[in-house]
């Protein structure tokens, strides 16, 4: 039963040799062996690499040495960090040959911690969409229902995590890419603070926005990836240069004198009734841990989804320019000329939510409609920001629903992008703001999780954290599994 | 989907600028492919639609997040050219071992 | 009617960085293809550009030096086209917000007066690859050892008025960046490459006409081509009522034309947008100030002070800080000899510097040391040999193969400033042509060189100068 402890567990395990970094992470393989071929939540399983980190890292525990607190503990990774001679594809026909020769900084991170990784986990393409029904290598499922979506793009890990096939994956995050999952799969995930993790390495969507982060079952967990994770990279010069607090140290705090704002643009008509009332029933456990609640606006929040789909392809259609197909990737057979290795390289390596989204962008760039789209989303993406400092001078926090629905069945969205875009409503102003934003379990119903949704000021992670972990210490849904998985 | 297409109000872009935005992209479309994403294109162009109403000319776009200029790089070189030469090759299907150029159609020289 | 020509130019500078404006490669020309274009460069998924600081700094000094703002601010954007030699798809330029604005750079025109020409902008940005053809072969391959070389795009004012004057104004720009040792001015490798705008209109008072862009121009002498052509063919368009096309054009070096591009070259939509990756460069002024406080002479104080220290004209002072190796060359070999400022000037601008140019070889490689010329210099001031046999001695050095006492002992060269010695080929002389002495006494002056000329054939033009005059004169006249 290793895949029902959590990482603080595992570390003890691990340190007091209750077992071994082999015999874990064998135990993790075993159990993606069984259960993935459902899932489809793994795009590639690094078995021999993983297995040869474990020993490295059971000789590290053996000997004795100071150990940080995931040495010898396998997490996946979204194949949207760039793995050295491992295959990294951010899910697309484009790359799905690449092999870069180096490691993201996220990847760096977790090797000098000497962590595992067990695999590299599915995703929309390039990060593009919100059920994981964009992959190249094909669907993943929801684990709590096998007929719906884990949620996307981070919907691999996200699933795996559910399933525990992992105790904890990365995910990234550009317009609620891990928030979103984690609701829909019943985990918890963060975003951190633009700036908090380094994107060196990570393939780019939409630079301003995109923002790494983990995926696990409780905030405690999170708090001990984002640990690893968090930091200023020499290679990113858009990482906060600001020093990484102990996450794990604050999380115990007295919630006592709280105070928490409750968005009234976030509990309107759109909201499913069964999500607003398992969000009534967690606010009163914070409530009674001393939480204060009042309503704020965010009177902007609503313009925040155009604005999304404005600046974020403008940005993806830039940084997917480079898919040429002149020196790495998909190169069509035989191209008659440069132009058609261009166009054809591109049209038959991207899905179609890419192009959609790589046409919008250069649109909405071009001459003549640059004021119009670009430069006016930029000012709205400014007054959100500035709704949020309003509100952040009354409360500590946010708190809110992460989506507007459950999980959604498979097939059920794709012909509709637009209605897609509109599930993003709650995650988007936290990306556009650059603020931290975390998803944790809350309930469920018909066996669907239902997620919730904390925002915090700028690098207010601990602060987020310690609340999410208050709840956990008061409730359960973190710690449920999909019954097929339970064993 | 198709209904979509066929629906008027929801025609809000051309198939010259559709093909002439599929250009600057580097995308060839098929036919059927121009149409959806012509459609979806509309549905998308409505969406942004609600950003009209909304009044911020008085807004001044900035950038940093920070008033405090980031480090920058000493000027140092940190690289080794035979070590680049076999990392393309591993990475590359398309680098060239015995020239050392990266291969592709002939780039036809503007006259 | 004269028409007026309206020049502006676009100068891409290439910094003398060790390694590339966004990562760590080297920027060493003529490695083998594609070895010095790492990760970033080669723009793999992932990566990010990284600004190298020392490309702030070279560009804060080309600032200052051209009495130009300074930006505390300034922005990245991304210039977007798609060509196989631009990796990322994009272009990190600077569009909006450059880091330097306006400046100057006076240059000297015809009756010794100076125009100020003014700068509009210089920007930073990375430079493209390049690609070749196959030879023989349906096929081009990429070399991206130049993608992300560091460049400074400097922009005048459109106030340039003929070829000349434009050639001028690179050639000071030229001389300036060499100067602040920000580039190393080899325009054979592109490290000093420009585009020129030109339109042509009937007097100052007239609008500006269409505008034609001509690029990529990497030679004085092909500038001066190319704006001249130019200029011809927008006249000839107008004294045929053709229209004059907004276009950009390239120029033909070899048939000395210039030719339009394929109009989808100019159909380029850029969409500039401010780059997210690169956080706005903010300067601070405790920069500014430490740059300022170790900026080098600049060519015209250089200029003034070689008109001052070493009382020059300024026409020479002109011609020995055109350069910033040779005026340093000039001052070394002023330190060490006896001649006067004068002749060593002469020397150099003279002897030295046609030598140069004859053979094409530069001032920093020079055969003859600072040290060898001032001695050389020496022995002509101290009449050990003639300013004439100094132009033997100077070709022998040139070859690098001996010093000048070597040289002048082996070849005999030093002069004859013994009277006895003198004298006894003077009364030889004498001897030899009596009838020619009878018409100089008569009256004859000019036969006075004739025999200066004889003396010189016999003693190889040894003879020391002064001393053959003075003596000649009195032997004769005896």
């Amino acid at each position: 039963m290793l895949h029902k402890l959590s990482l603080k567990q595992l570390h003890d395990g691990l340190k007091n040799k209750d077992f071994t970094s082999k015999e874990l992470t064998g135990h993790y393989l075993d159990r993606i062996a069984k259960h993935d071929v459902n899932l489809n939540s793994f795009i590639s399983v690094t078995s021999e690499h993983a297995l040869a980190q474990a020993q490295e890292a059971d000789k590290i525990i053996q000997r004795g040495e100071q150990t940080g607190m995931l040495t010898g503990i396998p997490i996946a990774q979204k194949d949207i960090f760039c793995t050295k001679g491992i295959k990294t594809t951010c899910c697309s026909k484009i790359l799905a040959e690449f092999t870069p020769p180096y490691d993201a900084t996220v990847i760096k991170k977790y090797q000098e911690n000497n962590s595992i990784m067990i695999g590299k986990t599915n995703m929309d393409e390039f990060a593009m969409g919100g059920s994981n029904e964009n992959s190249y290598f094909g669907l993943c499922a929801n684990p709590w229902d096998l007929t719906r979506v884990p949620g996307g793009s981070s919907g691999g890990s996200a699933s795996a995590v559910a399933a525990r096939l992992c105790p904890g994956a990365t995910g990234t995050d550009t317009g609620g890419s891990i928030r979103q999952p984690a609701s829909f799969c019943g985990i918890s995930g963060i975003k951190p603070t633009y700036g908090r993790i380094s994107r060196y390495g990570m393939i780019a969507f939409a630079s301003s926005l995109d923002q790494a982060g983990p995926m696990a079952p409780s905030a405690e967990d999170l708090a001990i990836m984002l640990q690893a994770m968090a930091g200023k990279d020499s290679q990113d010069m858009t990482s906060a240069n600001i020093e990484v607090p102990n996450y794990l140290s604050y999380i115990n705090e007295s919630l006592k004198g709280k105070k928490v704002g409750l968005p009234k643009e976030f509990f309107q008509d759109g909201l499913d009734d069964k999500i607003r009332s398992k969000i009534e029933d967690a606010i009163e456990v914070l409530k009674q841990q001393g939480v204060e609640f009042v309503e704020i606006s965010l009177p902007n929040s609503v313009l925040a989804v155009p604005t999304y789909y404005i600046i974020g392809p403008c940005e993806a259609s830039s940084n997917l320019a480079r898919y040429d197909g002149v020196r790495y990737g998909y190169r069509t057979n035989n191209p008659k000329n440069l132009e058609s290795l261009y166009k054809d390289s591109r049209a038959e390596g991207f899905g179609d939510e890419v192009k959609r989204r790589i046409l919008i962008g250069t649109y909405a760039l071009s001459s003549g409609y640059y004021d119009a789209y670009y430069q006016k989303a930029q000012k709205i993406r400014k007054v959100i920001k500035e709704d949020f400092d309003k509100a952040f001078e009354k409360v500590d926090l946010i708190l809110g629903p992460t989506t507007p629905s459950f999980a959604y069945k498979i097939g059920a969205m794709t012909k509709d992008p637009v209605k897609m875009y509109l599930g993003d409503i709650f995650t988007i102003p936290a990306n556009l703001a650059g603020l931290p934003g975390m998803s944790i379990p809350v309930g469920f119903s018909n066996n669907m999780p239902i997620g919730m949704q904390l925002i915090g000021k700028a690098f207010a992670e601990p602060e987020m954290l310690n609340m999410a972990h208050i709840y956990q210490q008061n409730t359960d849904w973190h710690t449920q599994i999909p019954e097929k998985y339970t064993t | 989907m198709q209904d979509d297409a066929n629906n008027p109000e929801k025609k809000v872009i051309s198939d010259e600028e559709i093909k002439k935005i599929a250009q600057l992209s580097m995308l060839n479309l098929n036919q059927d492919e121009l149409e959806m994403l012509k459609t979806d294109f509309g549905n998308t162009l409505k969406l942004f639609e609600t950003l009209e109403k909304k009044d911020v000319d008085s807004v001044e776009v900035s950038y940093e997040s920070s008033k405090i200029s980031q480090p920058r790089r000493n000027d140092e070189v940190l690289h080794d050219n035979k070590t680049q030469k076999q990392q393309n090759a591993d990475t590359s299907p398309y680098f060239n071992k015995k020239t050392g150029y990266f291969d592709v159609p002939p780039v036809i020289e503007t006259e | 009617m004269p028409w007026q020509p309206v020049i502006g130019l676009e100068v891409h500078v290439q910094l003398k960085t060790k390694s590339k404006i966004f990562s760590p490669a080297p920027t060493v020309f003529g490695a083998e293809p594609n070895v010095q274009a790492n990760v970033v460069d080669l723009a793999l998924p992932g990566v990010l550009p990284f600004l190298n600081d020392e490309v702030v700094n070279m560009a804060i000094k080309f600032g200052l030096g051209a009495h130009a703002t300074i930006n505390k601010r300034s922005v990245f954007a991304r210039k977007h086209y798609f060509y196989p030699d631009l990796p990322k798809g994009y272009q990190i330029s600077q569009n909006k917000f450059p880091i330097i604005s306006g400046g100057y750079i006076d240059i000297p025109v015809a009756n010794d007066k100076i125009k100020r020409v003014k700068l509009t902008r210089a920007h930073l940005e990375e430079d493209a690859g390049k690609s070749i053809h196959y030879e023989g072969e349906n096929k081009s391959g990429i070399d991206l050892n130049r993608a992300g070389m560091p460049l400074l795009e400097i922009v005048s004012e459109p106030e340039l008025r003929s070829a000349s004057e434009a050639v001028t104004f690179l050639k000071t720009l030229h001389n300036l960046v060499q100067y602040l040792d920000i580039c190393d001015g080899n325009m054979q490798e592109g490290s000093f490459r420009c585009d020129a705008n030109i339109s042509i209109r009937l007097s100052e008072e007239h609008e500006f006409g269409t505008r034609v862009e001509i690029k990529n121009i990497n030679s004085f002498k092909f500038v001066e081509q190319a704006i001249n052509y130019e200029i011809e063919r927008q006249t000839d368009c107008i004294k045929h009522s053709e229209e004059i096309v907004q276009e950009t054009r390239l120029f033909d070096s070899a048939q000395k034309v210039t030719k339009s591009m394929r109009s989808k070259e100019n159909a380029h939509d850029y969409r500039y947008f401010a780059e997210p990756d690169l956080p706005p460069l903010l300067i601070e002024q405790e920069t500014i100030d430490k740059i300022r406080h170790s900026m080098p002479e600049l060519p015209w104080d250089k200029k003034q002070r070689f008109i001052e220290q070493y009382e020059l004209s300024d026409y020479d002072a002109a011609i020995l800080t055109a350069d910033k190796n040779i005026a340093y060359y000039f001052e070394n070999v002023c330190k060490e000899t006896k001649a006067s400022n004068k002749i060593t000037a002469n020397w150099i601008a003279g002897e030295l510097m046609g030598q140069l140019n004859k053979t094409g070889a530069s001032i920093k490689n020079c055969p003859i040391s600072a040290n060898y010329m001032a001695e050389m210099l020496d022995k002509i001031a101290d009449g050990t040999i003639s300013g004439k046999i100094g132009k033997t001695v100077f070709e022998e050095l040139w070859l690098g193969k001996q010093t000048v006492a070597e040289i002048i002992s082996s070849k005999g060269l030093s002069q004859i400033s013994d009277p006895k010695e003198l004298e006894q080929v003077i009364q030889e002389i004498i001897n030899k042509f009596p009838s020619q002495v009878g018409e100089y006494k008569s009256g004859k002056d000019k036969l006075f060189g004739f025999f200066v000329g004889q003396v010189m054939q016999v003693t190889k033009g040894r003879a020391n100068p002064g001393l053959l005059q003075e003596m000649l004169k009195n032997l004769l006249s005896k």
